[in-house]
């Protein structure tokens, strides 16, 4: 029987593929935008629903995954272990379902002489 | 008509219009029957209509008036709506008298009504003209609430005043019509 009980479930949107070649909460770089143009109050926020990373050539580190940049940066969820030439994929079973209210943004504590790829597919919800 | 169409009706998993096009309705708002017959209605989609805004962590918010929930003069509306973020909602309509009243306790509408009233028909209310309602969040976690988001549905209803011979066979039951509340009631003693 159809119902309403989905109605808190929200969109799904994937960002593009971004490319971080800069290491360091200063660098942090926006991976999903919220949106903010909807029509009357439209309030919207980003649940992570799954998480791909690529480290290319950054050697073992720490990627970080949340909101703001430099001194407003704060971390969505814990960072996130990469060993380097691999690829990751965390999927929503492997994630805090984190409503974030602000744009998604990342950065890895080091880079050496390569750089980290991040997509991401959230749930839009408002 | 052969089908009812009643408040809170809840059909299987939908919404229906208390009202059809040439129906007769008694909109009542607190002391006031505004007697009227419809003569045109629409559907109103999903739509975020409030965001209460921040509520720190166990802490009550002012009571927010949802100005998006008015209507043009003699108009009604039908809504049912539902709260998106981790808080519950009190409704007042007018801001002096809460709505879903029991003597000792004002019921309130949590995110888990889509759960256990999928329909929300619980939830419906009639708002008449710009006479809209007012809503406060209770936070009820340890965390503080950065939003508190209230999405409504419903029906618009347009209406005209019906002649006082009409008003007279309402009264005397020899003719149609369907009562709507549209404020609170405090009770008799």
């Amino acid at each position: 029987m159809w119902n309403m009980i989905d109605l808190i479930e929200g969109k799904r949107r994937q960002s593009a593929v971004v490319n971080l070649a800069a290491a360091g909460v200063a660098n942090a770089g926006n991976v999903m935008v919220v949106s903010t143009f909807a029509q009357g109050v439209g309030t919207k926020t980003l649940q992570i629903k799954r998480l791909k990373i690529r480290n290319n050539n950054c050697g073992n580190t720490w990627l970080h995954i949340g909101t703001g940049a430099a001194g407003t940066y704060v971390d969505a969820i814990p960072a996130l272990y990469s060993v380097t030439n691999t690829t990751d994929d965390y999927q929503e079973f492997d994630l805090p379902q984190v409503q974030l209210g602000a744009t998604i943004t990342a950065y890895p504590e080091a880079v050496g002489a390569g750089s980290f790829d991040v997509q991401i597919e959230c749930e839009e919800i408002g | 008509m052969g089908y009812d169409l009643i408040p809170h009706k809840s059909g299987i998993g939908s919404m229906e219009p208390v009202a059809l096009i040439g129906h007769n309705v008694c909109v009542k708002y607190a002391s006031d029957n505004h007697f009227r017959r419809v003569i045109w209605f629409e559907a109103v989609p999903p739509f975020q209509f409030l965001d209460i805004g921040a509520v720190a962590a166990a802490t009550t918010s002012p009571r927010t008036q949802a100005t998006n929930l008015q209507f043009w003069r003699n108009e009604f509306g039908q809504i049912r709506w539902y709260p998106m973020d981790e808080a519950q909602i009190r409704m007042f309509l007018p801001s002096a008298d809460g709505r879903y009243n029991l003597r000792n306790l004002q019921s309130p509408v949590d995110p888990t009504i889509v759960t256990r009233d999928p329909d929300l028909h619980f939830t419906e209310c009639y708002i008449w003209e710009d006479r809209n309602p007012a809503f406060e969040a209770i936070n009820y976690t340890g965390a503080a609430l950065a939003r508190c988001r209230l999405v409504g549905m419903g029906y618009r209803f347009v209406t005209e005043e019906l002649p006082i011979a009409d008003i007279t066979r309402i009264r005397a039951g020899s003719l149609q019509c369907t009562y709507l509340v549209a404020s609170g009631f405090s009770g008799k003693p």
